[in-house]
């Protein structure tokens, strides 16, 4: 089972390792639904394992391997929730630049797979890019879960952008700002 | 011969006594302490007589577990934070079970995950 869901799986590029602390990682998750395609569960010793919602044999349908979401817009009244993120965006990083092509702003799956995955059609390095990039009133949170493959494990991809709404039709509108990965566990 | 035998029992008993000495388990600082699971509902408590909109108390409640139970945040908090808002309360009394051998109640997160979210 664990070979056919492998033969299945894109390989992931590189991890970003662009990481936000995880106080303002509750300001731009759904706080009720903070995944769509796995949970974590408790196993021995107080450890936690993550798995498939639907379980693993789902892992071999695409729409049970990504999905491209937008989880929040900063409207009038949450320059609060924008201060904060902003704070921790200048905590020193700088955030890569993606191109419309890869396809968040229309929340294409299809298209947003680019965004995890390699890059090669778009000629765009993640790590070549980078601008300073700071959230404003009316931009959007989008949120990309994707399952991939590194080697032999089966990773999960939880990845979370800034898309300004009014330049979609640009050719830079969205950005990076946090990444986290966690191998998925089938047993 | 009995000096001798006596030499190498008294041996055997020490190495005995080492090696049982190396496989005991060291003490457990890293744990979750029952006490932490009633400051956890305090917080819980403090966070629900808060007026504010969702995304603040949400934000205020891992500040606050974070800073005030970092062991319990990073053992237990950081995951279960990643699962629907509605399993929440189950999978903390899950934890204290499992590992605190603790039947956790805590009306105010029980009312918090009810009554907050979609």
């Amino acid at each position: 089972m664990s070979t056919d869901i492998l033969n299945k799986l894109q390989t992931l590029q590189k991890n970003s390792n662009k990481r936000l602390s995880p106080v303002v990682k509750t300001i731009i998750h759904d706080n009720s639904k903070p995944r769509a395609l796995v949970k974590s569960v408790l196993v021995a010793n107080g450890n936690y394992a993550t798995v498939p919602v639907k379980g693993a044999p789902s892992l071999t349908t695409s729409n049970n391997t990504d999905v491209n979401r937008r989880v929040r817009t900063f409207t009038a009244g949450s320059e609060h929730i924008v201060d904060k993120l902003n704070k921790d965006l200048l905590g020193g990083e700088s955030y890569p630049i993606l191109t419309t092509a890869l396809g968040i702003a229309t929340g294409a799956v299809s298209a947003g797979a680019g965004l995890v995955f390699t890059l090669a059609n778009t000629g765009l390095s993640l790590a070549n890019t980078a601008s300073k990039v700071l959230a404003r009133p009316g931009d959007e949170i989008w949120h990309h879960e994707k399952i991939g493959k590194e080697g032999d494990k089966i990773i999960y991809v939880s990845a979370f952008f800034i898309v300004d709404p009014y330049r979609r039709t640009s050719s830079t509108k969205g950005w990076l700002i946090h990444e986290e990965r966690e191998e998925i566990s089938l047993s | 011969m009995i000096t001798t035998l006596y030499k190498a029992l008294t041996y055997a008993c020490f190495c005995v006594f080492v090696l049982a000495s190396c496989g005991q388990e060291p003490e457990n600082n890293n744990a979750i302490k029952n006490s932490d699971f009633i400051e956890l509902c305090n917080i819980y408590q403090d966070i629900s007589k808060s007026t504010v909109d969702l995304t603040t108390k949400e934000m205020m409640l891992t500040e606050n577990v974070l800073n005030k139970l970092p062991t319990l945040f990073n053992k237990l908090f950081i995951h279960i934070n990643n699962n629907n808002a509605n399993s929440r309360y189950r999978l903390i009394q899950e934890y204290a079970k499992q590992q605190n051998q603790l039947v956790w109640e805590c009306k105010a997160a029980s009312h918090y995950y009810e009554t907050n979210f979609k």
